[in-house]
């Protein structure tokens, strides 16, 4: 995902001597080539990161939301876990 | 809404008018209404004269309808009494009558008296205790108190000529009265113990109602000038309005304000509503139209519209139990499928909606959970000489009530037999109800219950048709073993029979309990497998419908297409031979209807109809290996996040709930890796478009029996002991950026000179970032970078905690660092924290060549 402004700096290819912006790795991990060739804008290990912030819901890359419980109850009473979910429409 | 009941005009006794005034709709008992009340669930209440409105229920002084005006039930209490004063609790309805008082169940369905009296009983409340004060004009005495067992605590003679009409209650348990009689004090209070309190003069006439709202008591009646009073708890007069016309009976909203029915006369109207600040009222409506006259009394209450015709609730599975979403935040545990036996979670399981109902296929425990029909119980004369057939009408003739028959459990004509169906009249059925009807072949269907009916969720095996029992093949007969289920085209899908693991079975079209293959008609029952001719076909592993155009077979290691009907017309062929579908879970469309699955080589997208794409094969080419995935040890669930606009994938080991998993974004088509705690391991997904906008989440069920859901305002993990809304475990998230080449070729040195993070956050308002760990490495080669920033213990050659948030002072780096890569590593593993990245800018410079 090119960025409006950036020095055109990619990973395996600096320009000498200046600043550098490094831009979030909005595409993700990539494993997939050499290690001197890494796409732009990819990384070879992230973990608990996504391109939308928490903070800001802006594409520009963050911590991932916390979990958190929908409903207080736990279902099956007992530490099993929940194997499957559903819904029901049912006409009053 | 404001509901008024009244002197019966133009056909009408009561009325429903929204917030401006404006008619909503209204209804006739045939003769004049007296109170209306609402309960929590906005049914409607009409107490009056004994009347019959013929709609062919007969003579009634006690209508229960729902929030849309739609008769329900209705009774006739205290023989041909008239009702005066109606009450409610959670658990009761409380008439007073001309006869006495007496106390009903909720439904209507059961009267119990509570006293007779050789006077008229004119008023009636009932305390958070359901202790039961009644008011009135006997002989013997003005005002009872009765216990909730319905034993008299004391009764209280006030005065020896006077009817109470009005009694209502304090928040401190005090019961206030007022009468209907020629002194000065009418309004009068007593404690608990029938010891008086105090007592009010400003109504100094006659007294015919009384509405508690917040602790200021509203008086009405015909004292002159002051038909209106309020007064506060204590017994002092507030102030008084006049309105003209004697006010019959208040109702107060939620939001304070009192509205009144009045004794219309020619040229006002009989609906009016205060303004308690400005201490005045105001016409609000009129019931009569244009008719001329005196309308008598009437009486009002308030509720909320509601329009909503339908109700979703929310399924989960744990633990050898179906739990239900009872109530909007509330999940709790449908009984009868707690019962030893009736599922095992440790076994396959699949579960859809179908016909307002849910299907479990689960092994050899085949189940339904209905939420929409009614159960009838016959007598011991059984279904008779013809059962009914699926879909069948039956009425009663004697109360006109009305079932479409869903399912029986048995055709025996000598035992008692269990009929589902949907009721689609108001009218209940009760014991020693005929109910008859013609089945498909028009013989006359005469069944005599033998029970009252019974509401649901019922849970109770699936099967086919009458055949509860498990030996009667008049519908065909279900696979003995399977565990995987979907809806079709109206026909219920099962397969995963392990003994015939390649083969499907679909029942007929909209009748899901018909499996009778051999029917030649295009809505029949059918089976079959997905294989070349000659061949034995490939297990399946998952159903996949796309609406009712196709129906994608996942195998072992093939995909299968269902286009169209099976039964007419419709193909079946091959999607793909190069790559098969995990497993059950494995698979979730998008909003692009797109199809993502996880097949032999990771993660597939594909189009219905078309082809399959590896997603994985370039950006993760060993996932598969990497992820050491095995059948009988992992589950994988996939879900579209719409939220999110992503796929979320979950990779979890069923023994333990150690999890892998990935977001694929939809926007950059990026692969994001993430893991859990062990407790919110994920089990099962789903996309809730719940009732209640709070809810409508992609749900996740996870190892420790909570579901779940992302918090973007949560900043660590909630566990297993936390409160909603609570998270103690950090979430150690990090990216990673290289490897960089420093110098203009590998062949020479680079210098890292300087590094400046801008983390996100820093302005006035919005959110920020907690502090960013950075790590930075340099190396000889690019993958000696990729192993020191993945290595489990990093050394890096210069670390710092960059300040955050936004660009401070903090948060910059100046350490000449030299090597030919460099790598940047940031992350943040503390509990309540988390970050946002916003801009990274390193300094670098040709070094030399490297020797």
């Amino acid at each position: 995902m090119p960025v409006a402004g950036d020095i055109p700096l990619v990973p395996g290819k600096p320009v000498r001597g200046v600043k550098m912006k490094l831009p979030f790795p909005s595409k993700g991990i990539f494993k997939g080539r050499a290690a001197c060739e890494q796409p732009m804008i990819t990384t070879p290990d992230m973990d608990n990161v996504r391109l939308y912030d928490v903070l800001g819901n802006r594409a520009r890359g963050g911590q991932r939301p916390g979990l958190d419980k929908l409903y207080s109850q736990r279902i099956g009473g007992g530490v099993m876990p929940i194997v499957a979910i559903c819904s029901v429409t049912v006409v009053d | 809404m404001i509901y008024v009941a009244g002197v019966r005009v133009g056909g009408k006794s009561v009325w429903a008018y929204n917030n401006a005034g404006v008619l909503q709709w209204s209804y006739d008992t045939g003769g004049q209404a007296r109170r209306v009340l609402t309960d929590a669930a906005n049914n409607v209440y009409i107490g009056g004269a004994k009347a019959d409105n013929g709609d062919g229920n007969g003579t009634r002084n006690l209508w229960k309808l729902n929030s849309l005006g739609e008769y329900i039930t209705g009774v006739h209490v205290q023989g041909s009494a008239q009702v005066y004063d109606i009450a409610l609790d959670s658990n009761y309805i409380y008439v007073a009558t001309a006869a006495g008082a007496a106390r009903l169940t909720a439904s209507l369905g059961s009267e119990t008296d509570i006293v007779l009296l050789a006077g008229i009983a004119g008023g009636i409340a009932v305390d958070s205790d359901g202790n039961i004060f009644i008011g009135g004009y006997n002989p013997a005495a003005n005002l009872y108190k009765y216990d909730s067992g319905l034993v008299q605590k004391w009764t209280k003679t006030p005065k020896a000529v006077a009817n109470v009409r009005g009694v209502d209650i304090l928040s401190n348990g005090n019961v206030v009265i007022g009468f209907e009689t020629g002194d000065s004090d009418t309004v009068w209070c007593y404690d608990t113990d029938g010891t008086k309190q105090w007592d009010n003069s400003e109504a100094a006439t006659v007294v015919y109602c009384i509405a508690i709202a917040d602790d200021i008591v509203y008086v009405g009646g015909s004292t002159a000038a002051k038909q209106f009073v309020a007064i506060d708890a204590d017994g002092n007069t507030l102030y008084s309005i006049d309105i003209g016309n004697t006010v019959w009976d208040i109702g107060v909203t939620s939001d304070g304000v009192p509205y009144l029915a009045t004794n219309r006369t020619v040229g006002t109207d009989s609906v009016y509503k205060v303004d308690t600040d400005a201490e005045t009222a105001v016409a609000f409506a009129d019931t009569v139209g244009h008719c001329y006259g005196v309308t008598g009394e009437g009486t009002i209450s308030t509720s909320f519209l509601v329009e909503k015709k339908y109700s979703k609730k929310l399924m989960a599975v744990a633990n050898n139990q179906l739990w239900y979403e009872s109530a909007v935040d509330t999940m709790a545990v449908l009984d009868a499928s707690a019962v030893y036996g009736e599922l095992d979670t440790s076994l396959p399981l699949s579960m859809f909606e179908a016909y307002q109902k849910l299907f479990i296929i689960n092994k050899s425990n085949f189940k339904i959970a209905d939420f929409v029909n009614v159960k009838l119980t016959t007598n011991a004369g059984g279904i008779g000489a013809n059962p009914p057939d699926h879909g069948n009408l039956l009425t009663c003739a004697l109360t006109g009530a009305k079932i479409v028959v869903d399912y029986i459990t048995s055709f025996v004509d000598d035992a008692a037999v269990t009929i589902y169906g949907k009721r689609i009249t108001a009218t209940k059925f009760s014991s020693a109800d005929v109910i008859a009807g013609t089945d498909d072949d028009d013989n006359v269907i005469s069944i005599t219950l033998g029970a009252d009916e019974a509401a649901g969720p019922f849970w109770y095996d699936y099967t086919t048709y009458g055949n509860a029992a498990g030996s009667d093949t008049t519908y065909g007969a279900l696979p003995s073993k399977a565990t995987l289920g979907c809806l079709y085209r109206g026909r219920v899908v099962i397969s995963g029979d392990p003994s015939h693991p390649n083969e499907w079975y679909m029942s007929r079209q909209a009748h899901p309990f018909d499996f009778v293959v051999t029917s030649a008609d295009v809505q029949s029952a059918i089976a079959g497998n997905n294989t070349d001719a000659g061949e034995v076909g490939d297990i399946v592993t998952c159903l996949i419908p796309y609406k009712d155009d196709y129906l994608v077979f996942g195998c072992a290691s093939s995909i299968w297409l269902l286009a169209g009907d099976p039964r007419s017309g419709g193909t079946l062929g091959e999607f793909s031979l190069t790559t098969g579908i995990f497993g059950p879970q494995s698979f979730c469309w998008d909003d692009q209807d797109n199809l993502y699955f996880w097949g032999i080589n990771g993660i597939y997208k594909a189009t219905v109809p078309g082809n399959c794409i590896c997603l994985t094969k370039d950006a993760l080419p060993d996932i598969v290996a990497d992820e050491a995935i095995n059948f009988s040890t992992h589950r994988i669930t996939m879900s579209y996040d719409r939220q999110r606009y992503g796929i979320q994938v979950c990779i979890t080991v069923l023994a333990t709930g150690v999890n892998s998993n990935y977001f694929y974004d939809l926007a950059t088509e990026g692969f994001f890796p993430e893991s859990y705690p062990t407790t919110s391991g994920m089990f099962s997904l789903f996309n809730y478009d719940a009732e209640s906008p709070g809810y409508r989440k992609m749900i996740m069920g996870c190892n420790d029996g909570y579901l779940r859901y992302f918090n973007n305002s949560l900043k660590s993990d909630n566990d297993t002991a936390d409160a909603v809304g609570v998270g103690t475990i950090p979430i150690d998230s990090h990216v990673t950026f290289g490897p960089l080449q420093m110098g203009d070729t590998p062949a020479k040195e680079g210098k890292l000179t300087g590094l400046i993070l801008v983390s996100a956050g820093g302005a006035s308002g919005g959110s920020d970032s907690n502090d960013i760990d950075c790590e930075v490495f340099v190396a000889w080669s690019a993958e000696e970078i990729i192993e020191k920033l993945t290595a489990a213990t990093r050394v890096p050659n210069f670390s710092k905690t960059i300040t955050a948030p936004g660009r401070s002072r903090g948060n910059s780096l100046r350490r000449k660092i030299r090597g030919v890569y460099a790598g940047l590593r940031l992350g943040n593993n503390t509990v309540g924290e988390t970050w946002g990245f916003e801009q990274l800018i390193v300094d670098s410079k040709v070094s030399g060549r490297l020797k």
